[in-house]
């Protein structure tokens, strides 16, 4: 074992912001002005990373593989302030959407509990999980604040029907049963960048815009938009200072009324998506 | 097709040597992978003899052209999902098609796609696709040769026959020219076309007051959008193209979406301010608005002195009464529309189905004339040429005239491409026993749907991925848009399972019209096509690469961006004419069928040909979040009069049927109506459809548009009786486990937080 | 120093007594085997089917990803304090009304930390890989994730396992000697291994008197460390109603208290079974009921606390969680917990009740009802309710979950019942010197001091050597 390599480097290991240097830190802004609800995203990562269709008496008992999942709410935060429709019997306002997916906490509650280090954080931001590695103890789904950690109580693909696995995305592995799984960013995409880049002969940085995640590619209105948070001239990082959200706080000194904020970011776990507020013309 | 891969595998492992086995297993993977997707040449595989035992330096597999193991490739196409035709471009590798992504340089979609696009390769791919020819022989379909096919088909098709009738879906482009050359050539007469969800009372409503069944819109410059249940984001023409305008128009400064609808649509859902209307009713709340705007004589002058005198006699307190919209609403509506300059209103589906359908259309479009907005942001179409390419829409009035002629026995060969009238006919037009009249029956189809298993010759075709083919988009961002299909990869059942539709209709086409064989196969054709359209083009592709010739320069071209631009002669604007409209009186509540039906499309499934497609079915409905199952939608309040809780089953009765769903409370519904959403109740079409639920096209009364003879999908008006117990539901939220408190409210948190447009107007201008 | 009415036994009758359960036990005894084994079988067939299929037989999902494997897991660990307690702090406070129940007792830890193992294991995804948990040497130097309670877990209850296995062991080896001296056959090889020669010298007496004491003294915060562990499993998440700092003590007490209540169930069954009315007494039941009734109400202020700290913390989340358990469709677990084990235990206030034996032996299955339903509603209402209300959902355990929950107690039966066949399940030499002890006190006026008897037993065998 590494137990004198592990004590020769304990410094190393102890050190505070270990990535710091990393060019890279992924991140995300969903703009739920422009969100419709749609679901196309929700599609489109099925194709993109080899989710199962696990139908419908798997989905009735909640084993459902989706990775990103449309929440629809029909109230405000505490039930309706808007004095015009607080009465109605119906949503005058329409619905509130939200795409939900794995927020790649930078204090990712998922990390810390696994008994095998099967979640671990990557030097680029990323919350990765490493199926081979994986036991099932289905801690870190538990600890999951945002609920999207998904588990393979089945082995979906077993019996999937001749010639639908022929769709299978090679980039990405096709998970077992027993394996917890998540959104991963794309990382196949963000990996195939880095070395496209790297053969370019940049190492640390990669055109913003150059590749795109599954679901942001195929947004109909463009709501979100992924890219890197240590890019000063990322569209995302613009967003994100724009709206005043800081990645290391868990309460923002933000102006009035801007827009953009993290859901539950008062736990403290520093989650790499941000979300810009809804709007409604309360005056129509 | 598997056979290499099984005769690799058969053999005794003992003969083998650890490298020789390696090879063995690399080579059944790959090679089979490579044949089934077709693009692979079987001498490959054959080069290497297991049993020689010689090593090899180079490569076992000996990629194709523009095959590089591991590195993909993407072809540009066009989806044919739903009208829309979006640009695509296809992500391949190893000749397998992975994923589709929207064409960045369409001018439709932007490189965007909707779920349905998206879900393109699971009916592509799908595990229910026919794969051999049928033909009925003694009352039931067996598997024949192609052979035997062919010369069936070409028996019943392939001559002059003036009773022939030809039933095809929405199509446009090439396949469009071909159907209509056919049938000049056979000397029918019998073309129709059918599509559910296009909308055909408004485009004739356009027609008549635009001189455009389809008038450019543009969202984005709209301060103001009033919609009467045109679902634009979800099932309305170009959902994606829609989308992509709407976002724009949601920028600071904000536009402002007012929807009003019987029953909440996506479009309804994200409204600034969503209004339950009394089905039936929104030509009359339209014209309390004219009324109103006519008492000014900036806006009464738009109109016709026709159309202001019939407007006096609107009461506005009636239409309030009528509508359930109080005349507070109908005041602030006036408002609303007089003080944002330039609005747009749009007519839909829920507005349009009754038996004053077009009326009801009239009056809504009546009012983008009375506030200006033609010319601002209603646009004319510039001319295009090649008529014969330009979309085909059709609608329940050419199902009707299909089904009549079937039943009076004008027609003795029946073809059906691309629609499936046997599923989405209501049960009063008995569409089954019309088509069982027919002498014989041809199917040209992708899957053993309702219409396909009734035939008496099923031809399996291509996927839209597998073949060739041009199309002009339902609704053009930009006129003159023809978008082109290629195969992305070869067939996935090889070339002798599945055909193309066009070399089909091609070789039936040469058989009655010699001057057709000049082209070997449907591919030729629409190149051919091409080439000769060249002048005709917007900057036509040249050769770029040295040593091309400028026709193949030109074809791949075209091919790499997927569309080209015919020329177009610029439009005069818009001159609108309005009649003055008349509206039935709103018919009395009726103690027997106390609630309006509303057949509801959903993003996703669409009018049900995408049942077959596992991705989708597994998306939870955008409202609703019920998956895999059709289910009755009822506003909590009437459920709690009638004892309902969510998960009841209900039997729903219409004077021509009844049909048996659970119900589900949902809010966004007008009291006095139920919803049922499209798509299930399929009878046939595979294992994903085939049992799932109900649809209520079914027991749909027999009422039509009085102007159009289109179906009044909208006016059934039903009763529903509780007769079982709760049952399971299954919703995203966790299947049928939700508690009880459910998942309407966020309980607190910050999961989905609002502004108001004022507080984002004064933020995001800096943004 | 004693006053426990127990008949004068004479040694060689203690001897008789004790090892005639070895081989006469009631016929009850062959009936209740036959049905924990049959136990056993199911839920062997209901793990080979969840092993097969994989976990979403056992109807968890999420967010419930966890269920009653775990709480099962919390429950059985928490039974097996109840031998550590009795056995090593009654020895180190020098209770001796422990002798005649411990060595049963001890058998319970051992066989309840057997039975909570196989619940972490079975509950994997992939049940294959679970050695994976542990820091073994591999060629990938690969460490397993130290900041894991789960880990913790894994390294304490091996601990805890062993430790227990050697405590049982020792302070069996001079009445193993006994069994070794009366045995024919197989059970003679058996306990001659196993009595490692003992022969009953003074510096044998002596060197088990230190080595188990220190086992003891080692037992005990080993014990309390162990279940805090388990309480961590719980209170290192940042679930609402899960992450509380009261878990451990909570957890502690709550292990002891239905550790308690299982030895009265198998004090009660043991004599019954057994015959053993003789050495196990009313007084001894008493003694034990008293001792359950003081720990239930340590539980009962904890758990109480738990509650009022939330209230006060007034915390969204946590509080949302404490009115779904008591409100919430989750209710009448919760509900049952408090009539079971809060308000139950003030029965063992009344010595009506404490005398009588099967009035304790239903109070103590009651009370053990109360606290699996606590592990329950530890587990379940919390990830019914959690951060994210989208995902609020209710999940009742499917019949594989059930089938292998009742064959843990089959298997924990059978193996205990085995245990009394082949063990002696009355340590005879410790009721041996209650019985001296005893007599000496009736004989004299003054209580003889214990040391001084063990002086003498010293000065004789070094005269004898």
């Amino acid at each position: 074992m590494t137990l004198k390599r592990m004590l020769e480097n304990w410094s190393d290991y102890r050190k505070q912001d270990y990535y710091e240097d990393e060019p890279y830190m992924w991140g995300m802004s969903i703009d739920l002005n422009k969100c419709i609800g749609c679901g196309s995203c929700v599609t489109a990562c099925y194709a993109e990373n080899n989710l199962p269709v696990v139908g419908k008496e798997h989905y009735s008992r909640g084993h459902s593989m989706h990775w990103m999942r449309i929440e629809r709410y029909w109230n405000e935060q505490d039930g309706d302030t808007d004095i015009d429709i607080k009465h109605s019997d119906y949503p005058e306002r329409g619905a509130h959407y939200t795409p939900m997916m794995c927020q790649q906490c930078n204090h990712a509650p998922c990390e810390p509990v696994c008994p095998v280090a099967a979640t671990y954080h990557t030097p680029d931001g990323l919350n990765a999980q490493v199926y081979n590695r994986c036991v099932g103890s289905r801690y870190c789904g538990n600890n999951c604040p945002y609920k999207v950690r998904y588990f393979n109580f089945f082995d979906f693909f077993k019996d999937v029907a001749h010639p639908l696995e022929m769709q299978l995305n090679p980039d990405v592995s096709v998970r077992t049963k027993g394996v917890m799984e998540k959104c991963t960013f794309c990382v196949q995409r963000i990996r195939s960048a880095k070395d496209a880049a790297e053969d370019e002969g940049h190492r640390d940085h990669i055109e913003d815009g150059s590749f795109k995640t599954a679901c942001q590619q195929t947004c109909p209105t463009e709501a979100i938009v992924f890219g890197n948070l240590r890019d000063k001239d990322s569209k995302v990082k613009t967003l994100w200072a724009s709206h005043e959200v800081e990645l290391d706080r868990f309460e923002q000194n933000k102006s009035e009324d801007v827009r953009g904020y993290r859901v539950l970011e008062e736990l403290n776990v520093e989650p790499c998506v941000m979300y810009l507020d809804r709007v409604r013309d309360t005056e129509a | 097709m598997m056979s290499q891969k099984n005769k690799a595998s058969n053999k005794p492992a003992s003969d083998w040597s650890r490298r020789t086995f390696l090879k063995a297993m690399g080579l059944g993977g790959a090679g089979s992978a490579l044949i089934l997707s077709g693009c692979g040449d079987t001498d490959i595989v054959n080069e290497v003899d297991l049993e020689v035992r010689k090593e090899l330096v180079e490569p076992n597999v000996d990629p194709q052209d523009f095959v590089r193991p591991g590195i993909e490739m993407y072809y540009a196409s066009t989806c044919r999902q739903c009208p829309a035709g979006c640009g695509v471009y296809a992500r391949i590798r190893e000749g397998r098609v992975l994923k589709l992504e929207g064409n960045p340089a369409s001018s439709v979609n932007h490189g965007r796609l909707c779920m349905m696009g998206q879900a393109g390769l699971h009916g592509h791919y799908n595990p229910d696709r026919l794969t051999k020819p049928m033909i009925r022989k003694g009352g039931k379909l067996v598997d024949v040769s192609w052979d035997e096919a062919e010369n069936t088909l070409k028996k019943a098709m392939g001559r002059k026959n003036a009773r022939l009738a030809w039933l095809n879906g929405a199509t446009s482009g090439h396949h469009a020219a071909l159907i209509g050359s056919y049938l000049e050539a056979v000397g029918s007469k019998n073309h129709f076309v059918f599509d559910t969800l296009p909308p055909a009372v408004g485009h004739a409503a356009n027609e008549k007051m635009f001189s455009y069944a389809m008038p450019k819109l543009d969202f984005d410059k709209a301060q103001l959008i009033v919609s009467f249940g045109a679902d634009f984001l979800g099932t309305w023409m170009s959902p994606v193209q829609f989308a992509t305008q709407y976002a724009n128009f949601r920028n600071a400064p904000r536009g402002t979406l007012v929807q009003i609808e019987p029953k909440m649509t996506l479009t309804g859902a994200n409204a600034d301010r969503w209004l339950p209307i009394r089905p039936g009713t929104e030509g009359n709340l339209a014209l309390a608005l004219a009324s109103l705007l006519a008492q000014d004589a900036e806006y009464a002058g738009r109109v016709s002195a026709d159309v202001l005198t019939s407007l006096k006699d609107v009461n506005i307190d009636d239409i309030a009464k009528a509508t359930d919209i109080s005349v507070d609403r109908i005041h602030k509506l006036h408002h609303m529309l007089t003080s944002h300059s330039p609005s747009l209103v749009l007519s839909g589906p829920s507005a349009e189905g009754f038996e004053h359908g077009s009326q009801a259309a009239n009056a809504i479009l009546l009012l983008n004339i009375m506030l200006d907005n033609v010319g601002k942001t209603i646009l004319p179409r510039d001319k295009v040429a090649f008529p014969d390419l330009h979309p085909q829409m059709g609608g329940w009035a050419q199902l009707k005239a299909f089904t009549d002629g079937l039943n009076s026995g004008s027609f003795d060969t029946a073809v059906v491409f691309g629609t499936n009238p046997l599923y989405q006919a209501p049960d009063f037009m008995a569409a089954d026993k019309a088509f069982a009249k027919a002498k014989i029956r041809i199917s040209f189809s992708m899957f053993p749907d309702e219409t396909t298993m009734a035939s008496d010759l099923v031809i399996p075709i291509h996927s839209y991925l597998e073949e060739w083919n041009t199309s002009m988009p339902a609704y053009a961002a930009e006129d003159g848009y023809l978008s082109l299909q290629q195969p992305v990869m070869n067939p996935v059942f090889g070339s002798s399972a599945t055909r193309a539709f066009g070399d089909l209709l091609l070789g039936l086409l040469a058989n009655v019209d010699s001057k057709y064989k000049h082209w070997e196969n449907f591919e030729a054709y629409v190149m051919d096509a091409m080439l000769t359209m060249r002048p005709a083009l917007v900057n036509p592709p040249k050769a770029t690469v040295p040593g091309q010739t400028p026709e193949e320069g030109f074809k791949q071209g075209i091919l790499s961006t997927g569309f080209v631009y015919l020329k177009a002669e610029k439009a005069a604007p818009i001159v609108a004419s309005a009649a003055a409209v008349q509206l039935p009186k709103a018919k009395a509540d009726d103690a027997q069928y106390p609630f309006y039906l509303i057949p509801s499309p959903r993003l996703g499934l669409w009018d049900g040909r995408h049942a077959n497609l596992p991705w989708l079915q597994e998306l939870p409905d955008q409202l609703t979040e019920v998956v895999w199952d059709s289910w009755v939608e009822i506003h909590p309040k009437t459920a709690e009069k009638m004892g309902f809780i969510t998960g009841d089953v209900v039997s729903v009765k219409s004077a021509a049927g009844s049909l048996t769903a659970k119900v589900v409370l949902f809010p966004g519904i007008h009291k006095n109506s139920i919803a049922i959403p499209l798509g299930q109740g399929h009878t046939e079409y595979g294992r994903y459809a085939k049992g799932i639920g109900v649809n209520p096209y079914k027991i749909l009364t027999a009422q039509f548009d009085k102007q159009t003879g289109e179906l009044a999908t909208h006016a059934t008006r039903v009763t529903v009786v509780k007769v079982a117990d709760r049952g399971p539901l299954v919703t995203l939220a966790n299947g049928g486990l939700v508690l009880e408190s459910n998942t309407s409210t966020q309980a607190g948190r910050k999961l989905v937080g609002t502004v108001t447009a004022k507080q984002f107007n004064r933020n995001d201008k800096e943004v | 120093m004693s006053d426990y009415s127990m008949k004068d036994i004479e040694w060689a009758k203690i001897n008789k007594d004790v090892l005639a359960s070895l081989e006469s036990p009631r016929k009850e005894f062959w009936i209740v085997l036959a049905v924990c084994m049959l136990l056993v079988l199911c839920g062997a067939a209901a793990e080979a089917y969840q092993y097969n299929e994989g976990l979403g037989v056992a109807l968890m999902n999420r967010p419930h990803f966890w269920q009653l494997y775990i709480s099962n897991f919390v429950f059985w660990i928490g039974m097996s304090h109840s031998g550590t307690l009795l056995s090593a702090i009654l020895l180190l406070t020098q209770a001796d009304w422990r002798k005649p129940i411990y060595r049963f007792a001890e058998a319970m830890t051992l066989f309840s930390i057997l039975t909570a193992a196989i619940f972490p294991v079975i509950h994997l995804g992939r049940v294959w890989n679970m050695y994976w948990v542990l820091p073994y040497p591999n060629e990938r130097t690969i460490w397993p994730n130290f900041r894991s309670p789960l880990l913790w877990d894994a390294a304490a209850i091996t601990t805890y396992a062993t430790s227990s296995v050697l405590f049982l062991y020792v302070g069996m080896i001079p009445d193993l000697a006994i069994c070794r001296d009366n045995a024919t056959g197989w059970r003679k090889k058996l306990y001659t291994t196993l009595s490692i020669g003992w022969m009953g010298r003074a510096s044998e007496w002596m060197a088990f008197r230190k080595t188990y004491v220190l086992l003891a003294c080692f037992l005990v915060p080993l014990a309390v460390s162990v279940h805090s562990i388990v309480a961590s499993d719980f209170a290192m998440s940042i679930m609402p109603d899960w992450h509380i700092t009261s878990f451990p003590p909570y957890f502690v007490a709550g292990a002891l208290y239905s550790g308690c209540a299982a030895i009265i169930t198998l004090f009660v069954l043991l004599r019954y079974v057994f015959k053993f009315e003789e050495y196990m007494t009313t007084e001894i039941m008493d003694k034990t009921a008293k001792l359950t009734f003081a720990i239930a109400m340590v539980w009962n202020y904890l758990n109480l606390g738990e509650y009022a700290s939330i209230w006060y913390s007034n915390d969204m989340f946590e509080k949302e969680v404490l009115l779904q358990k008591f409100f919430g469709p989750y209710h009448w677990v919760v509900w049952g917990m408090l009539l079971c084990a809060t308000v139950a235990p003030f029965a063992m206030a009344f010595k009506k009740v404490r005398h009588n034996m099967w009035g304790m032996f239903w109070l103590s299955l009651v009370l053990q009802l109360g606290m699996w339903l606590e592990r329950f509603q530890i587990v379940s209402p919390p990830l019914a309710s959690n951060h994210e209300p989208w995902t609020w959902s209710v999940v009742w355990p499917g019949t594989v979950q059930l089938t292998i929950t009742v064959a843990s107690f089959g298997w924990f039966t059978m193996l205990f019942l085995i245990f009394c066949k082949v063990f002696p399940s009355v340590s005879m030499y410790e009721v041996k010197e209650m019985v001296f002890h005893r007599r000496k006190a009736s004989s004299r006026t003054d209580m003889e001091d214990l040391n001084e008897v063990k002086d003498n037993m010293i000065r004789t065998e070094e005269g004898l050597s």
